[in-house]
């Protein structure tokens, strides 16, 4: 008897270990912490026999098909899906989704104040990122057990553009109080849209209620267009210049030989967009790599290649990002307020 | 006026109908019974789902629980009620005034005069379904904006004033109608091209002047279709929110749509409870406007304009005015061509700008390779197509069936059909896509995901127009040819396919047109239905809008739009070759 018993232990233990050295992380919750020297392998492996990612994601532009063809060229066999939409639309999609009981979703990449509204709802699913370490801890939301809801992929800031032809250079501003320029008045436009809030949002925090009282007499004209659409009306000279227009678009103007410049003033605020895990992504694997792809170096890289800026990078001006710090709550409350007062300084 | 009747016998009697015991069961009861079930099951979910989202919690720790909060807010929010009140109905009635007067005018002189240009009004007309609102809108501004405006700059320099201020409640009533005007045209045409001469010709024969024909016998026979467009422009123009949000809040003049659409998109996650609650009360001011609408045309025989006698196309000789109408055909291409035109030249540019001798050193393709660089591009138009000729077909099949049934039978609950159908047109798109989003996520239909939730919802969507078009054309049928068609032994369905269907068919093509290439371009829905692989044109338009490239927007809107047409006219010819037209 004790020697069949030395003979089952001899054949089981070294298979036992050998078991338990291959061990392979089976469930979402394993995987999402998994920091073994292996893990772009194990996770490509998962990814290969789960065929593709399905990325929702804000990103505008031609950046978010570059940035699925570039995975797809790096890692074979994985198929990259991507739903683009505003934060807001995903959001509400993925509610919608979760309320239907229907798992589509593996990745997001939307604005920050989106993906708080995602993690209080419980969209969202903390993981670990190999590349979390290069990013700063305010870049960062953390979650329990050392891991992160979202590290903050691309930033976009927001400042004074105009048309080079129409304002006098002696009229550019340099901080806040140079909108109230009489150079400026009647020939400013804005959108009514959330860059424009984080503008009067920035000047509440620098220069308080007074200059944002002020600004009314500038006869402010609101545009019911985003900001680039708005950079073609300064471009066009039908609009001489704007205080809430993304540098990015721009830059992309300046490029094209448009007549139009920007301008940082004292606080620029930022647009943020962070890369996360839905709760129950269906491709696990493929939802990981993908992350990690989004916050690594191809990514990055990529993501610089179309003019975003990085959270790591010092551009020579001060950056703001309103939702940063804040409860979900409040964050929607200042923004609900900064909008009034938008509607408020361009009413006529 | 056409032959006076009772007007039960203007109906016809389906076995049972107007009996009050139990009707027994055949084809046409079993047909109604069919359309009343397709009709509920695409209006009424997402009907259910508007007025439930308008009286719930949407967020928070009390999601869910009932409230009447948002109808409070939409209240609350409007302080300067009288004003915003104001600018909506000078807005919507000056723009269905406008749009009306010369689309009616139009349409008369293209099927009842000898006006030239009559075949350039109607291409016209057909394209500018595909042209994307948004892109009209913007091309109207590259034309009219006070400071950079093309026209108004050209004009400028000559007579040292601009034309007009875009930026004004003139010029968004001027603009809203400018895009209502072909809808009205070609709605208005199919009454005065199944109108019979002979009426005008013997109220001409009695001794009355032409203004006293028009008045007294070509205009009240039309009545039904002036009634049927009035409402639908004006309600369309009521919910207007490309022009009002575009034109009307740079001008600083608010409606209601621009007022509620800054309450519910404040914030992180749209307020669709506002949304909802606004809807409903559309909803109740729709149905109070068709009320009127039922009280004149349910004397369905008075407006009969197709009978059994033969009668000759008859054209009014417009003499030395022949010229004059010409000039007024012109207008219309000319309304389409001038945007469109303003938009080809920014798609030839790299940023906007106004025609110069240094802008022509600039214009090249570039536009037009980067927004087709796109590999995706060739499934989305696919996708498009299906999506479009399956929307178009359904919908008119259905509405036709449904609006013979609301003109023919003498059933009291056929007037729930037109509900229904009329339901959609006061369902925001953005609210509509929400609730069908709701709804295939909820019910075990496998379609969301698909190109199906979208034909689904365009197909709800449309009704309304759908059912216009089918109204109008089958009111003008006298009844007299079916029952003929019928008492020589033809059964209801040979009645309809070689009778009726033959006599309308000009107006439900210009219906399934009109559906094919507006869906082709429906933006709201789609962008909340799509789905990886499920992509369609319109999302393709938006992204390039989204990102700020009116150039690429203008060169691929451009493209896309000569090919809607192109296949919309392929579709035409193809139902001309089946014998399906007049």
């Amino acid at each position: 008897m004790r020697a069949i018993v030395w003979i089952i232990l001899a054949v089981w233990l070294p298979a036992a270990g050998a078991w338990a050295q291959g061990r392979r992380p089976m469930t979402v919750a394993e995987l999402v912490t998994y920091k073994g020297p292996d893990r772009e392998q194990m996770l490509y492996a998962g990814a290969r026999s789960e065929g593709k990612v399905v990325w929702y994601t804000s990103l505008a532009g031609a950046s978010y098909k570059a940035m699925a063809k570039a995975f797809e060229n790096k890692y074979a066999g994985v198929q990259v899906e991507v739903f683009r939409a505003s934060g807001s639309d995903l959001t509400t999609r993925m509610i919608e989704e979760t309320k239907g009981r229907r798992n589509i979703v593996d990745t997001v990449e939307t604005t920050e104040g989106n993906l708080m509204f995602m993690r209080d709802a419980f969209l969202l699913r903390p993981y670990h990122s190999p590349h979390f370490a290069s990013y700063p801890e305010e870049a960062k939301q953390r979650a329990e057990k050392g891991l992160f809801f979202w590290a903050i992929a691309r930033e976009s800031y927001i400042g004074f553009a105009y048309n080079k032809k129409l304002v006098p250079q002696a009229a550019v501003p340099k901080d806040f109080s140079g909108l109230l320029h009489p150079a400026l008045k009647a020939r400013m436009g804005v959108t009514l849209d959330d860059p424009t809030s984080k503008v009067i949002g920035a000047i509440l925090k620098t220069k308080g209620r007074e200059l944002v009282n002020k600004l009314k007499a500038q006869e402010i004209a609101a545009h019911a267009i985003i900001p680039p659409a708005l950079l073609d009306l300064i471009a066009a000279g039908e609009v001489a210049a704007s205080p809430a227009i993304f540098r990015n678009h721009v830059i992309v103007a300046v490029e094209k030989g448009a007549p139009v410049d920007w301008v940082p003033l004292d606080l620029v605020p930022t647009n943020v967009g962070g890369a996360a895990i839905a709760a129950q992504p269906p491709h696990p694997h493929a939802a990981l790599l993908f992350a990690d792809f989004l916050l690594g170096p191809d990514g990055q890289g990529l993501l610089e290649k179309y003019h975003y800026g990085n959270a790591a990078r010092n551009y020579g001006f001060k950056r703001w990002r309103p939702e940063h710090g804040s409860t979900t709550e409040k964050y929607e409350k200042d923004l609900l307020s900064w909008e009034k007062l938008v509607r408020e300084i361009t009413r006529r | 006026m056409g032959k006076a009747g009772s007007r039960d016998h203007a109906q016809i009697s389906v076995s049972g109908w107007a009996a009050p015991r139990l009707p027994a069961l055949n084809p046409t009861h079993l047909l109604f019974a069919f359309t009343g079930l397709a009709l509920a099951y695409l209006v009424l979910p997402p009907f259910f789902f508007i007025l439930h989202t308008s009286v719930v919690v949407d967020r928070g720790l009390r999601a869910g629980s009932f409230t009447f909060q948002h109808f409070a807010s939409i209240v609350e929010s409007l302080d300067d009620v009288r004003t915003l009140l104001a600018n909506s109905l000078t807005f919507s009635v000056g723009s269905a005034a406008v749009a009306l007067a010369y689309g009616t005018m139009l349409a008369w002189l293209a099927e009842r005069s000898n006006a030239p240009f009559r075949t350039l009004a109607y291409v016209s007309a057909y394209i500018s379904f595909a042209i994307p609102g948004i892109i009209k809108v913007v091309g109207w501004i590259m034309l009219l904006g006070p400071k950079a405006g093309i026209l108004n700059a050209a004009l400028a320099a000559l007579t040292g004033r601009p034309l007009l201020n875009i930026f004004s409640m003139s010029g968004m009533v001027l603009i809203e109608s400018f895009l209502w005007i072909p809808v009205v045209f070609l709605l208005m045409s199919t009454p005065f091209r199944s109108m019979d001469p002979a009426l005008e010709e013997a109220a001409a024969a009695a001794g009355s002047s032409g203004w006293q024909v028009f008045r007294r016998v070509t205009f009240p026979l039309a009545l039904p279709s002036v009634l049927a467009v009035l409402l639908l422009t004006f309600i369309r123009s009521l919910e207007a929110f490309e022009i009002p949000a575009l034109v009307g809040i740079p001008a600083g003049i608010e409606v209601l749509t621009t007022k509620i659409y800054l309450q519910i998109r404040g914030g992180l996650i749209p307020k669709y409870g506002e949304a909802s609650a606004y809807s409903t009360i559309l909803i109740a001011l729709v149905a109070l406007g068709l009320y009127p609408y039922y009280r004149v045309t349910s004397k369905s025989y008075k407006f009969t304009t197709i009978s059994g006698k033969a009668y000759r196309p008859h054209r009014v000789d417009l003499g030395r005015w022949r010229w004059l109408g010409g000039c007024l055909m012109l207008v219309l291409p000319l309304l389409q061509c001038l945007p469109v035109a303003a938009i080809a030249w920014s798609s030839l540019l790299p940023f906007a700008q106004a025609p110069s001798w240094r802008a022509l050193s600039l214009v090249s393709l570039n536009n037009y390779r980067t927004a087709f660089s796109d590999s995706g591009i060739v499934g989305s138009v696919f996708n498009s197509l299906t999506v479009s000729v399956a929307s178009a077909t359904v919908a008119i099949a259905l509405t036709f069936v449904a609006a013979w049934f609301i003109v023919r039978a003498s059933l009291k609950a056929r007037w729930l059909l037109d509900q229904m159908a009329m339901l959609p047109l006061v369902f925001p798109g953005i609210v509509m896509g929400i609730a069908i989003l709701k709804m295939y996520l909820a019910l075990p239909i496998p379609v969301y995901g698909t190109i199906w939730i979208l034909v689904l919802a365009f197909i709800a969507r449309y009704l309304p127009y759908g059912i216009r078009f089918s109204h109008s054309a089958l009111l003008s049928v006298h009844r007299e040819l079916e029952e003929g068609a019928m008492a020589s032994g033809a059964t209801w369905f040979q009645m309809v396919r070689h009778v009726l269907v033959p006599l309308v068919m000009p107006a439900l093509l210009a219906g399934w047109i009109y559906i094919f290439l507006i869906t082709f371009r429906e933006l709201s829905i789609a962008l909340l239905l799509y789905s990886p692989g499920s992509q369609v044109v319109a999302v393709k338009i938006w992204e390039l809008w989204d990102n700020g490239h009116v150039g690429e927007l203008a060169a691929f809107s451009l493209v896309i739009t000569a090919g809607t047409v192109l296949v919309g006219s392929f579709f035409v010819k193809l139902a001309q070759r089946q014998g399906l037209q007049d």
